[in-house]
C-alpha cells in the first residue's frame, strides 16, 4: 500500500481505432463502370446487380457523368489588348 | 360477499431490433455484391410477364392477383408493397406511383398488411417483407432493403411476430407498415388513413373487413391489393374481382403454374 502510494504503477494502453465509411451504393457504381469499360455482356450485369437494380444504377451513372468535369487539354490564348482604349482602368 | 380483484390487462410487451447496429456489422461483414444480393432484394426482383407484370402495371386502384400455391402471388404482392413504402419504383414498373396526401397523421405513408392469423401474417406477408427474422442475419432480406428499415417493433406475444416496421422514403419521411390479421374484430381496421392495404389470402364470406378498407383509402385515394389462392369458393371478395366491368378500376389477374417461371418443369 506504502510502496504503491510512494511509487504508483501507471497504466498505458495504446489503442489504434480505424473508420471505415462503407458505401456501397458508390461501390456499385464503380464496380458498374469498370464492368462496362469491361465490355461485360448485360446478362453478366444483371446477374451480379438485378433486373430491377441494373437499369436504376445505369441512370445513376449517366447522371453522375453528366455533372463530372471533363478533363480536357487547354493552350492559352494571348491576346492583344489596346489599354488605350480601355482608358483609366 | 366477496370482493374479487379487478382484472388487470397488461400491455403486450413490445421490443425493438437494433436495425442500425445490424446494419453497421451487415455492410462490415460483405462485400458489396455479397450485400446487394442479400440485403437489396428488390433490385433482383424479376416479374413473372404473364401474371406478376400485369399485376404490378395496372392502374386500377383495386388488384388482384389470384395463383395457385407457391406460384409468386404473395411475393408481387410483397413487392408492390415494399416499392410503395420506399418510394423506389424498377424502371419496369409503369403502375401507379401516388404520391401521398399531406394529411395530420404518424408517417407520410401507412401500409397495412393483413391476413388469416398472426402466425400466417408472420410466415407469409412478413417474411416477404423484412425476410425470416427468426434466422440469424435474416432481418432485411425481404423485399424492403435493409438500408431503407428504420426499425421494427416486435410484439411478444406471438415469437418474432412484427407488429409495425418503420421504412425510410426515397422522397423523404417515413413509411409505416403495420400487420393486421382476420382475427382481429373490424373495428381495428377503423381510424386511420391508409395509403396501401394488402389483403393476403382470401377473407371468407364476411366482407366488412373489406368494406372498412376501402374506407381507409378514401382520404388518401388510396389502393388496395389481393393476394389470393381461391380455396374458398366464390366469396364476396372472389366475386367482386370476377364481376368488374371495370378493370381500369377493379383488375384481376390469374394465372397457373405455367405462368409461374421459378418453378421447374
Amino acid at each position: 500500500m506504502t510502496i504503491n502510494r510512494l511509487d504508483p504503477e501507471v497504466q498505458q494502453i495504446n489503442a489504434h481505432v480505424t473508420h471505415e465509411v462503407v458505401d456501397h451504393r458508390k461501390d456499385s457504381l464503380e464496380q458498374l463502370r469498370t464492368l462496362k469499360a469491361l465490355n461485360v455482356p448485360r446478362e453478366k450485369l444483371e446477374a451480379l446487380f438485378g433486373y430491377s437494380g441494373l437499369p436504376m444504377l445505369e441512370k445513376q451513372l449517366a447522371e453522375e457523368d453528366k455533372t463530372k468535369p471533363i478533363d480536357a487539354e487547354f493552350t492559352e490564348i494571348e491576346r492583344d489588348v489596346d489599354f488605350e482604349l480601355l482608358g483609366d482602368v | 360477499m366477496s370482493m374479487s380483484a379487478p382484472a388487470v390487462q397488461s400491455q403486450p410487451e413490445i421490443e425493438s431490433l437494433p436495425v442500425s447496429s445490424i446494419r453497421k456489422h451487415m455492410k462490415k461483414l460483405h462485400t458489396t455484391a455479397e450485400y446487394n444480393q442479400r440485403y437489396k432484394r428488390a433490385w433482383y426482383y424479376k416479374p413473372h410477364p404473364e401474371t406478376q407484370l400485369p399485376f404490378h402495371n395496372s392502374l386500377a386502384t383495386e388488384r388482384s392477383i389470384v395463383l395457385g400455391t407457391q406460384q409468386g402471388k404473395t411475393t408481387a404482392a410483397g413487392f408492390e408493397m415494399a416499392f410503395a413504402a420506399m418510394d423506389w419504383w424498377p424502371e419496369w414498373h409503369t403502375g401507379l406511383h401516388p404520391v401521398p396526401p399531406n394529411l395530420e397523421r404518424a408517417a407520410k405513408f401507412i401500409g397495412w398488411y393483413c391476413g388469416v392469423t398472426s402466425q400466417t401474417v408472420r410466415d407469409g406477408a412478413q417474411e416477404k417483407l423484412v425476410g425470416p427474422i427468426a434466422q440469424k442475419d435474416g432481418l432485411g432480406t425481404g423485399a424492403l432493403s435493409l438500408d431503407m428499415i428504420e426499425s421494427v417493433t416486435k410484439s411478444r406475444g406471438i415469437d418474432s411476430f412484427i407488429d409495425t416496421i418503420i421504412v425510410n422514403r426515397v422522397s423523404g419521411g417515413v413509411a409505416l407498415l403495420q400487420a393486421r390479421t382476420f382475427e382481429q374484430s373490424v373495428l381495428s381496421y377503423q381510424g386511420v388513413p391508409v395509403d396501401l392495404g394488402w389483403v393476403d389470402e382470401d377473407l371468407g364470406y364476411d366482407d366488412k373487413i373489406y368494406n372498412e378498407l376501402l374506407g381507409r383509402t378514401i382520404a388518401t385515394n388510396g389502393r388496395i391489393i389481393c393476394s389470393l389462392t381461391p380455396m374458398l369458393g366464390l366469396t364476396p371478395l372472389r366475386k367482386r374481382y370476377n364481376d368488374s366491368r371495370d378493370p381500369s378500376k377493379i383488375f384481376q389477374v390469374r394465372g397457373g403454374i405455367e405462368q409461374a417461371l421459378h418453378i421447374i418443369e
